[in-house]
């Protein structure tokens, strides 16, 4: 199962207008080649390719138990925490372009 | 896990007993569209990131004049929630806006460079041409 949806994604990659276009990365490129690497259990790996994924996973998962279990604290985390995961996002995208 | 939240869904419709408190309208929706639009900053150039933003940000304006004309009214879940995803809208729309500008900064820096990078070739090939440019 997990590998036919690897192998699926592989097949389905989306390729980036912005890249093809304007020449250098977006900053969400590499979103899906990180998932992927994720899914095969590479998580230094996917770090490496795109540090963003693991934050909005773990955002997404919070928003979902907020939703259904009502947090006392929910709100307040999550709002940090997509602060933290735009940062991320952003300094790393920098970086990339730096480099 | 708050007790009051069960009870006020219970009661939604009528109106409030002395002394309950009331879910905020749209808060749980302006929370979820703001922490959805990051995807959307980064999956499509930032276009689905400004609009879900500001749907967020127009669902989230009338329950805020409600706040600030009786505070008391409303659950403080509801409250976080409702400012928490305005928070998130907002910095949604102005990272969707930022690259949005930024791309068509590159696409207008791109056609006057590709325009000028035709000129030599334009004068070789017509001179007439050149008098017509507005230039």
């Amino acid at each position: 199962m997990r590998e036919q949806l690897i192998q699926w994604l592989e097949n389905h990659l989306q390729p980036c207008i912005y890249k093809q276009y304007v020449g250098f990365e977006c900053p969400g490129c590499g979103f899906q080649r990180s998932l992927i690497a994720l899914l095969k259990g590479n998580i230094w790996e996917s770090i490496m390719i795109y540090p963003g994924l693991i934050p909005i996973i773990l955002l997404f998962g919070i928003l979902i138990l907020h939703l259904l279990f009502h947090l006392k604290k929910g709100a307040t985390i999550l709002k940090f925490l997509f602060i933290a995961d735009i940062s991320i996002i952003l300094i790393n995208y920098i970086i990339k372009i730096i480099h | 896990m708050e007790t009051t939240d069960t009870g006020n869904q219970a009661t939604q419709g009528q109106r409030p007993a002395e002394g309950e408190k009331q879910m905020l309208p749209n808060s749980t929706a302006v929370l979820v569209l703001g922490i959805v639009s990051i995807v959307g900053v980064l999956c499509t150039q930032g276009i689905l990131g400004i609009v879900l933003g500001i749907i967020g940000l127009v669902l989230a304006s009338s329950p805020m004049k409600e706040l600030s004309q009786n505070p008391n009214l409303y659950t403080e879940s509801s409250i976080k929630n409702l400012k928490a995803g305005r928070i998130c809208s907002i910095i949604g729309v102005s990272l969707g806006g930022a690259f949005l500008l930024l791309v068509f900064l590159l696409i207008i820096l791109g056609l006057a460079g590709g325009f000028f990078a035709l000129l030599p070739f334009l004068e070789n090939f017509n001179v007439d041409m050149i008098t017509l440019l507005p230039l």
